[in-house]
């Protein structure tokens, strides 16, 4: 039997092949793409490398396995909470979760004309790139940067957290809005251009309806971001009356079947965003 | 006629219902609408007595916090990268080994995506020190939380043709996803792990207020001693820092993807 | 069972979990240097069949046996030296995309290497030339670092023979080569499988949609319908009648 692997000569000599330094052949034509990708991951095992030798002091005497222990313990023991302090969480989440809608409601409220003018296809380009600019600054600086701004004007409140949450999210909508009105189907627009309507029927003829789905999946994106924003901005500036605030508390007072019980809640709620949202996505793209 | 008019109803109960969800929620919380906009001018001017002129004395401390929030932020990328990607080949369709171990992973990822990162800040806090460890523990937890799931998402949407073809070359399970799955999936993989690296950073100052650690932990302290010329420096410095960060991340994305 | 025969199948059945019979009761051989075709309308099982063969899929009666191995009964270990012996081409080439065509035709080794070596790249030279020979000799001497999405349909297919062809395979296996392929490359393509059986023995299993290609290149042809063999025999005798047997319908009504 002629097997393969006799029958064939060897005769590289012929073909003209690359080999490395270390005398081997050469596998790869290295491209600017390869070598971008490797300089990131270089980038990122040098931080982690540098960050956690340099950086970091080590406290292990301050680890407290005690506390860890208690805390795992005590955490799932909803038994031992009070069912009225159970209720002034439950009020409490409802707080914080009406604060990130209200928030994202003003902001989407806000941002649709907002958007409209920020789109290309719509408005004039000067129009669209001066509304871009701004809203590309105001979207850079961090929502909890902005509740401390206005910290200063309405004290702690949820009105200040209201306010200041409403500027990152407007910063937000104005981008995704606009970038689902540019998406729209230019050929919808330019037919009832054609056939002589005026722009606010072109708008919520052809623009709206074509982008409506997008808006929505937008919205609820939102509107999942913004209650973990509602949540943790209770703690890290002081907003009374949200779920936050009240874990913060009791992790202060060493109540960790309480605390245990507001993360459980806090979780649930974010969990439930999450499974809506996916949803949402998945009836979209079919 | 009768489709218009169901559809005309659907679109005034939404508005109703969020017109009364406005209301309502406002009437809880205990938001008053004109106070807003009647103290709005004074809230502005307090901002500009508090706030202005900027104070930009501690410039050389506050880069060097900059720059470890830098550090800080890539570090809890990268390790969310390692333990994202491990997860992610044992949850995907494609590449899952074990039913059991994937509900586990599942679950886990879930909670340290869905537990904002000031919880975690605050329920670590109890048992770790205040600090850059904290700081790196809190961005990894959420990291890995967040790429997990992209992750796991990248790899069941790429094509699975080459995988047949490996295991049918007799190639072992490794070799299939060091050979067949990664290179496949680098791209994609590369650009969801800069965009854990950018919402890394937009979270620092929370983090930092919170656990310590980089320009949020400065800001803590300037907030606690009301000072806010200073705070309004590092302010202005995160802003720019994340600009940067997301020019610089949009560009190696749009390279990478091309 | 002869000396030749590389490759025996009896009896298989193959009923998917939805209670989907793919196949029933098919045998054949095959023996060295035998070019066979398996035509058959879509659905008939051929896909099902070709994976069957090396344990991509497993039969759930009967027996395969390859080179007097059972394949039925192999554990973990045998499965990958059974794999290792046959080669396998595809319909969609099933290529790695990113990676460039030597890349590709190395993976065919991977088997005979551990984790560790094969991710460094440390192929030896042997297998690094030996690459090269395969792409020179399938004409692909200009392409050896050229990214595998740039490739046209048929230079793609070709990587793919040639992935099959550096495992040193005693036998290999084709699903539908050339469905995703026009005329020409087709062409191409069947007269290196039909090359490649002669020169070097290698048998060769095809899938094929097109019956006339099949008729021109095949020692052997086998029909499948509805998971069964209904013909088994000469290109020479398989009639029109025949052939609309196998598909249902008409030979005139069949796009060849």
């Amino acid at each position: 039997m002629n097997t393969y692997s006799e029958s064939l000569q060897l005769n590289v000599g012929e073909i003209k092949i690359k080999k490395t330094k270390l005398g081997r052949y050469k596998l790869k034509k290295r491209d600017s793409k390869d070598k971008l990708v490797m300089v990131v991951i270089a980038a990122m095992f040098f931080s982690l490398i540098y960050y956690l030798g340099f950086e970091v002091d080590y406290k292990w005497d301050m680890f407290s396995p005690h506390i860890a222990k208690k805390i795992v313990m005590d955490f799932f023991r909803f038994d031992l909470v009070p069912a009225d302090e159970k209720l002034g969480m439950l009020s409490r989440l409802t707080n914080t979760v009406l604060l990130g809608l209200l928030t994202t409601l003003l902001g989407a409220a806000v941002s649709f004309p907002l958007g409209l003018l920020a789109a290309n296809n719509i408005s004039s380009n000067k129009i669209s790139t001066f509304v871009n600019a701004i809203v590309s600054f105001l979207r850079a600086v961090p929502t909890i940067v902005w509740v401390l701004i206005f910290v200063a004007g309405y004290g702690l409140s949820a009105t200040t957290a209201i306010v200041g949450m409403t500027f990152h999210t407007i910063a937000f909508f104005v981008k995704s809005f606009s970038e689902s009105f540019e998406e729209v189907d230019p050929g919808a627009i330019e037919a009832l251009k054609a056939s002589g309507a005026s722009m606010p029927q072109i708008i919520f003829g052809a623009i709206v309806p074509s982008a409506y789905t997008k808006l929505i999946s937008w919205i609820a994106m939102r509107t999942e971001i913004n209650f973990a924003v509602a949540v943790v901005i209770g703690p890290a500036v002081g907003v009374p009356g949200t779920i936050g605030t009240a874990i913060n508390v009791y992790s202060g007072h060493a109540n960790y079947s309480a605390m245990g019980f507001g993360v459980m809640c806090v979780f649930l709620i974010a969990l439930a965003f999450e499974l809506i949202i996916t949803r949402i996505k998945q009836t979209q793209i079919i | 006629m009768k489709y218009f008019r169901k559809k005309r109803l659907g679109t005034a109960l939404t508005v109703n219902f969020c017109i009364f969800l406005f209301i309502y929620g406002s009437k809880s919380l205990e938001v008053s609408w004109v106070e807003v906009f009647k103290r709005f001018a004074n809230a502005a001017d307090r901002f500009i007595i508090d706030y202005l002129p900027v104070d930009f004395s501690e410039f050389s401390r506050q880069s060097e916090q900059l720059i470890n929030t830098v550090f800080l932020s890539i570090a809890g990328s990268a390790t969310g990268v390692i333990l994202g990607l491990l997860s992610a080949l044992m949850i995907s369709v494609k590449t899952s080994p074990n039913r059991f171990v994937k509900t586990i992973i599942r679950t886990t990822a879930s909670i340290c995506r869905n537990i904002p990162e000031g919880i975690w800040a605050i329920i670590l806090l109890l048992c770790f020190w205040f600090g850059n460890f904290l700081a790196y523990l809190v961005m990894s937890i959420i990291s890995y939380g967040f790429l997990t799931r992209v992750f796991a998402d990248t790899i069941d949407e790429t094509n699975s043709d080459a995988i047949e073809a490996l295991e049918a070359t007799g190639a072992g399970y490794w070799q299939i996803i060091i050979h067949g799955v990664l290179p496949e999936t680098m791209p994609a993989l590369i650009s969801w792990s800069l965009y854990s690296i950018e919402n890394n950073i937009r979270s620092a100052t929370i983090v930092g207020m919170l656990a310590g650690g980089g320009i949020g932990y400065l800001m803590n302290i300037y907030k606690g001693f009301a000072q806010f010329p200073l705070m309004m420096s590092a302010i202005l410095m995160v802003t720019i820092l994340i600009i940067i960060t997301d020019r610089v991340s949009t560009v190696i994305r749009r390279r990478i993807m091309s | 069972m002869t000396e030749q025969t590389v490759l025996r199948v009896e009896n298989v059945d193959k009923i998917y979990k939805n209670g989907v019979k793919a196949l029933s009761g098919v045998s054949f051989n095959v023996d060295n240097g035998e070019f066979v075709s398996v035509i058959g309308p879509s659905g008939s099982g051929k896909s099902t069949l070709l994976r069957c063969i090396n344990r991509m899929i497993d039969a759930s009666k009967g027996d395969i046996y390859f080179i007097g191995q059972s394949v039925n009964k192999a554990d973990k270990h045998q499965i990958k030296e059974i794999r290792k012996n046959i080669g396998m081409i595809f319909q969609h080439y099933n290529l790695v995309y990113r990676l460039n065509a030597l890349e590709n035709v190395l993976h065919g080794k991977l088997g005979s290497y551990s984790t560790v070596q094969s991710a460094l790249g440390l192929y030896t030279a042997k297998d690094v030339e030996k690459a090269i020979e395969i792409l020179h000799m399938l004409g692909l001497e200009e392409r050896v670092y050229e990214q595998c999405s740039n490739l046209s349909g048929g230079q793609k297919q070709r990587v793919g023979i040639a992935r099959a062809l550096i495992q040193g395979p005693k036998m290999i296996l084709c699903d539908e080569p050339i469905a995703s392929l026009d005329p020409q490359a087709s062409k191409v393509i069947m007269e290196y499988l039909y090359d490649i059986t002669r020169t070097f023995g290698i048998p060769c299993l095809v899938n094929l949609h097109q019956v006339e290609v099949a008729k021109s290149y095949s020692d052997r042809i086998i029909g499948l319908r509805n998971g069964e063999i209904v013909f088994s025999g000469k290109p020479g005798e398989l009639t029109a009648d025949m052939i609309s047997h196998i598909y249902g319908v008409s030979s005139e009504e069949l796009i060849s």
